[in-house]
């Protein structure tokens, strides 16, 4: 009797153990690559900030004297300020602009998907690409200024004006990155239930007391998700800045990522990259972590 | 009672002029509608329209307004041009092949993570789970600088490995595919259980199978991701014969024929993308709306 029960508590766990083995042999393509390339390197990417390494020496431990040259580094508070502004200039009007489009799009309408698809063209392709469309479509002889004179209004150096230069990055991102949100908003506005609209209407309200009191607040989870996955977006800007700026003129169009690039790959000052790196980690946690909150709040979605 | 019928005997006898006065102006709103959206569809294709209209033409003022607006001797001598000049034959078959073998490999490796996570117990589940998850906060660049490291202390700089291997494990994927496959039944994985399928068997015929909606998604992603990205296979390409199409058009010094002829480049580049959005959209779509709605 008791050597039975052993035999079957031995079955019992090797037949456990040989699943837990199929599982990781199932895990293991993924597991493997991610440790590899995702985990180590976020790792090391972390911690890399507290070295100074410039590729050709050895890394030598420095503690955190990167973050103190940081902060002595009016060009890494220049690129710091220039991502806010790019996200204060681009985030507001793509939110507003997308959840228009949204609100517009979202009913039966002949065409309707023709709208949306066309809507949504700029949202596939690469940055880097449209990035040249739009450097010439800046040009001071390029399409933008041309249909400026057209209607009697100066023309613009766009891109080589150190106050244009960072609005004009930031309107090709709403171009390209409206018809994203349009569609999140759209997802969010067909998950609401008609009979609220229906009943507000028997109850005799008119098209824009349904918007202001239902419609709105009950789209308030939707709004939030897209403006904080907007804003990580924003804070990660760096293939238009690249191909239509160098990050110039006068550093103008210099952002965080930017700054991390021309660090790490034009200086070779790879722990001083690092250290930038782990500013950019910081301000895309809090803004995760804010989201995470406002979420726990309002309860699932 | 008396007074609801009142009422709807009221909103039905409006004056006639009422009634056509509201027609009017519901008709109004209409084409008002209409006429803002057709403005904002000409907004977002019309630098595509007119990118298609300049590579068309020749001269110095091709790309200059308002010649650009329409091609009036329409010509391909660009398109010759910039495939003579550039390495863009090359470059295509860079993204081509990295696009579509790491779509097949994030594929593969999703599916089989995913379905171990949904499926599967066995011990550190909860542990590698959140391990990946954990990797949706961290952004992209922090990790660049250390893979880069660790891509050319491996010799793999300038190798199509260094273009595919990193990007094949998602952790977006893996969350999706473990999603899918929790919304499935399990009793057609017990049928074939019980008819004396083993593990591998279940898996490759009996769920495999079932994920086709969300295999179409993921991998429109993917593939779009890959042919889209530019930081990471800037970095881990030098040689111009290893670029991929937007990091070369983009890194290309302005060649002989000027402007008209890198556009011509940038519409060879874009008919990838558009061909794969126009046939998946669908799961494009459904996969942007899950990646947002998350939550």
């Amino acid at each position: 009797m008791a050597a039975l029960t052993a035999s079957t508590g031995q079955r019992r766990k090797a037949l456990r153990r040989r699943q837990a083995l199929l599982a990781y042999a199932f895990l293991a393509p993924s597991l493997i690559i991610f440790l590899i390339f995702r985990h180590g390197p976020a790792i090391v990417g972390l911690i890399l900030g507290l070295f100074d390494w410039s590729i050709v020496d050895p890394p030598r431990y420095i503690g955190f004297k990167n973050f103190v040259d940081l902060y002595n580094d009016t060009i890494f508070w220049r690129a710091l300020w220039n991502t806010f502004y790019y996200t204060i200039l681009s985030v507001p009007t793509d939110i507003v602009l997308s959840l228009c489009l949204a609100l517009a799009l979202n009913r039966q309408l002949r065409g309707v998907w023709l709208f949306r698809l066309a809507y949504f063209t700029p949202v596939v392709t690469a940055t880097a690409i449209v990035a040249i469309i739009w450097r010439w479509l800046y040009m001071p002889n390029g399409l933008i200024n041309g249909l400026l004179q057209l209607f009697g209004l100066p023309s613009i150096a766009w891109l080589s004006d150190t106050n244009w230069a960072l609005p004009a990055i930031a309107i090709m991102a709403v171009w390209k990155h409206v018809g994203y949100n349009m569609l999140i908003f759209i997802a969010g506005l067909q998950a609401i239930p008609i009979e609220f609209e229906e009943a507000a209407r028997i109850d005799g309200a008119n098209r824009w007391q349904v918007l202001r009191y239902i419609t709105l607040p009950l789209l308030r989870p939707v709004f939030i998700l897209v403006a904080i996955l907007t804003t990580i977006s924003s804070f990660q800007v760096f293939d238009s800045a690249y191909v239509m700026t160098n990050g110039g003129p006068y550093y103008a169009t210099t952002t965080l990522v930017y700054y991390i690039y021309s660090n790490a790959f034009d200086r070779y000052q790879m722990g001083y990259a690092a250290a930038i790196a782990f500013v950019l980690f910081i301000i895309i946690l809090t803004a995760s972590l804010i989201q995470q909150y406002i979420f726990k709040g309002d309860g699932d979605v | 009672m008396s007074s609801i019928e009142q009422r709807s005997a009221v909103a039905k006898r409006p004056q006639v002029s009422q009634l056509s006065s509201l027609k009017w102006f519901r008709i109004g709103q209409r084409v008002l509608l209409y006429l803002v959206l057709i403005v904002i569809a000409l907004v977002m294709v019309g630098p595509f329209l007119a990118m298609i209209s300049v590579s068309l033409q020749l001269g110095p003022r091709a790309a200059s307004f308002p010649n650009l607006l329409y091609p009036s001797n329409p010509t391909l001598d660009n398109y010759r041009a910039i495939l003579r000049n550039a390495h863009i034959g090359t470059w295509f078959y860079n993204s081509f092949v990295v696009s579509t073998i790491g779509t097949i490999l994030a594929l593969i490796t999703a599916t089989t993570a995913g379905y171990a996570f949904a499926r599967m117990r066995f011990p550190l589940r909860q542990f590698w789970f959140w391990s990946f998850l954990a990797m949706l906060m961290i952004p992209g660049q922090v990790t660049l600088i250390p893979e880069y490291l660790l891509l050319s202390w491996l010799k793999w700089v300038n190798t199509y490995q260094a273009l595919i291997i990193p990007g094949i494990t998602s952790a977006f994927g893996t969350f999706l595919m473990r999603q899918y496959i929790d919304g499935i039944p399990l009793d057609f994985e017990e049928a074939a259980r019980i008819d004396g399928a083993n593990e591998w068997q279940i898996f490759a015929l009996v769920t495999v199978p079932m994920l086709k909606p969300a295999l179409a998604t993921l991998g429109t992603l993917q593939f779009l991701n890959y042919w889209n990205d530019f930081l990471f296979p800037m970095v881990v390409t030098s040689q111009a014969t290893m670029r991929t199409l937007p990091v070369g058009l983009a890194t290309l010094q302005t060649p002989t024929g000027g402007l008209p002829e890198v556009l011509a480049g940038t519409a060879i580049a874009l008919v990838p993308t558009i061909v794969v959005f126009l046939m998946f959209q669908r799961f494009f779509i459904r996969g942007i709306t899950m990646s947002g709605l998350r939550g």
